[in-house]
């Protein structure tokens, strides 16, 4: 069966006046279908960088990254785009909810490039309904709670249906009730949906949650014991 | 259940609405820099406008201008207009003297230091096509015609006096021992017999100033005479045949004329030949020649494959004796010359035994028979 993801000695580099900075050293790694994993390091490790690299946001040194069996690095920047809003879902610590838009109108935005209004439209008052905001449709992101927002986040992240998604310290800027009740959610919607979790965080709790556990240490991926 | 759409318009006018505060700034910031760059480049361009019509409006018909440091002949400017190579080019070549000024209004004692003062003939009158104002400026009279700018500014009218006065080229500079410094300014006593109006004849000036110009219009032979440059000009106006034509064409064309035309004389320099000592001598009455000129000269000598021997002749206060450490014998106000013996052909240049003199040391000096004679010296 082909791997939701699969990187093959993922290399990261940057220039700087000295010597090259490697942030990331032959990272190799196969994620299977609806598997959840952690990734955890200290700060400044690579873990975002790793992550960014996962969602197509960043271009490896070197090395060969496949979702769903397809080279996204060798697609252009146009095509890129659309594979990343089909295939990718992302929730960060930050919730980048659009505060001009309403619960709903924010969860939809993915699906902008998209004409089917009603499905769209009824998959989003599904997935608000899973996170518990069914009753908060037209309230703007200013009138939710931390938690809320993030969860709206996750409902916009899961949208397209993803294959992968790809979580940044998403409890990063949450109360521990609150961080206990997204990542229960961010579970199960995960098994729901069937998708790839990958999860960056610094919360031991989070990272005991997911089925695997991998850390960054001098630039190498390496599973946690 | 209730179908939400979303599109793009709904986003950007959600967009537009929750942020109209800060697109508001945006709008009115933008518009005001627009309004202060588009009004700028108004304005420069009607200043530009403005500056570039009243130069053309100072220049009148004039198209070409040679403005000289020195005088040069008079007769320039016919033999320009004559050339056979420039008649289809060249409309007219106006001859005149253009200097800067005091003039003094002789009953107040009103002073104008930096006035325009020109030293024309009919030719410029009729460059201007104001053949009447000529009338005016009697050849020989002692007369002058002012334009309103300085007849306002000193108080004149026509039958008033006014004093001139000028700076008096001289062939040495001041700071130079042959250099006058007794004879320095021309001083002229002048009725003013014409006042005109600020354009035309009345507004021409060179120089790029944004108040009118002020100035004196003296006749020509008048003007010459008082500086002694009887003759000679330092400034050639041309009015081309077709103003409208090439002006890159028309410039060297008259660069290439003058080449043709001008002669030693306009650099103020002599050939002497000496047909007996088989040399030739170049000089110059401006004290020093010019370092364009020596090199010219140097670059000419090479190409006729003659020999060169540049030299510095110069007075000095005396030249006296020393002997045992005292002063002797002197001789006031002789001229020495410095030169390099190694490049003077032999013959020319001999001890007063007939001997050929091979060198001449840093501390060493010659004088001549006589000389040595009348200090004692060996």
């Amino acid at each position: 069966m082909i791997p939701a993801l699969s990187a093959e000695s993922i290399s990261k580099q940057y220039p700087t006046r000295s010597s090259p900075l490697v942030v990331l050293r032959e990272v190799t790694i196969e994620l299977a279908e609806a598997e959840a994993v952690a990734i955890v390091g200290p700060s400044g490790c690579g873990k975002s960088t790793l992550l960014n690299i996962f969602g197509t946001l960043e271009t490896p040194t070197s090395g060969t990254l496949r979702i769903s069996g397809q080279e996204p690095f060798s697609l252009d920047e146009p095509t890129l785009a659309g594979f990343r809003n089909q295939h990718i879902g992302f929730v960060f610590q930050e919730h980048h909810l659009l505060p001009q838009c309403s619960v709903i109108e924010n969860v939809l935005i993915p699906t902008l490039p998209q004409d089917d209004s009603e499905r769209r439209s009824a998959r989003a008052m599904q997935l608000l309904e899973r996170v518990g905001l069914s009753q908060r449709l037209k309230h703007l992101p200013s009138e939710l709670s931390g938690g809320e927002r993030q969860r709206v986040a996750i409902a916009r992240a899961l949208i397209n249906s993803p294959r992968l998604l790809l979580a940044d310290e998403p409890t990063g800027n949450l109360d521990r009730h609150s961080a206990d009740d997204v990542a229960a959610l961010l579970l199960e919607l995960q098994k729901e949906e069937n998708t790839t979790l990958v999860v960056v965080t610094h919360s031991a709790a989070l990272a005991d949650r997911m089925q695997k556990c991998y850390e960054i240490s001098d630039g190498r991926l390496e599973p946690r014991t | 259940m209730e179908t939400i759409s979303l599109t793009r318009k709904i986003v950007r006018n959600r967009s537009l609405r929750f942020h109209w505060r800060a697109g508001l700034a945006v709008v009115l910031g933008a518009a005001a820099g627009s309004a202060a760059l588009i009004g700028a480049l108004f304005v420069g361009d009607s200043m530009r406008a403005s500056l570039r019509n009243l130069a053309l409006a100072r220049l009148g018909p004039v198209d070409f201008a040679l403005e000289s440091g020195r005088f040069f002949r008079e007769a320039l400017a016919d033999e320009l207009e004559e050339s056979a190579e420039l008649k289809s080019k060249i409309k007219s070549v106006c001859p005149l003297v253009m200097l800067r000024g005091a003039v003094t209004n002789a009953e107040t004692d009103a002073r104008v230091n930096d006035a325009q003062v020109l030293g024309v003939d009919v030719r410029f009158w009729q460059l201007f096509d104001r053949p009447e104002d000529a009338a005016a400026m009697a050849e020989e009279g002692r007369t002058v015609v002012l334009n309103w700018a300085l007849a306002d500014e000193l108080g004149v009218e026509k039958g008033d006096d006014v004093l001139l006065r000028l700076p008096k080229p001289g062939e040495a500079p001041l700071e130079t021992l042959l250099g006058r410094r007794d004879d320095t300014v021309a001083s002229l006593r002048l009725t003013v017999s014409k006042i005109i109006d600020v354009k035309a004849a009345g507004a021409f000036a060179l120089q790029q100033k944004q108040a009118a110009a002020r100035s004196a219009y003296v006749s020509l032979a008048v003007l010459q005479r008082a500086l002694g440059q009887s003759q000679r000009v330092n400034t050639l106006l041309v009015t081309a045949a077709d103003s409208n034509a090439n002006a890159e064409s028309a410039d060297s064309s008259l660069d290439g004329g003058l080449d043709e035309k001008v002669t030693l004389s306009d650099f103020n320099l002599k050939l002497k030949v000496s047909e007996q000592g088989g040399f030739a001598t170049l000089e110059s009455s401006n004290l020093l020649i010019d370092p364009p000129v020596e090199s010219a000269a140097l670059e000419s000598v090479k190409v006729l494959g003659l020999e060169s021997v540049p030299n510095l002749t110069y007075l000095a206060n005396s030249i006296t004796v020393v002997k045992d450490g005292e002063p002797g014998s002197a001789i006031p106000y002789s001229t020495v010359a410095a030169l390099d013996p190694a490049r003077i052909p032999a013959e020319q240049f001999i001890h007063a035994d007939g001997s050929a003199i091979a060198e001449l040391a840093d501390d060493a000096i010659f004088i001549h028979a006589w000389a040595a004679e009348d200090l004692g010296a060996k």
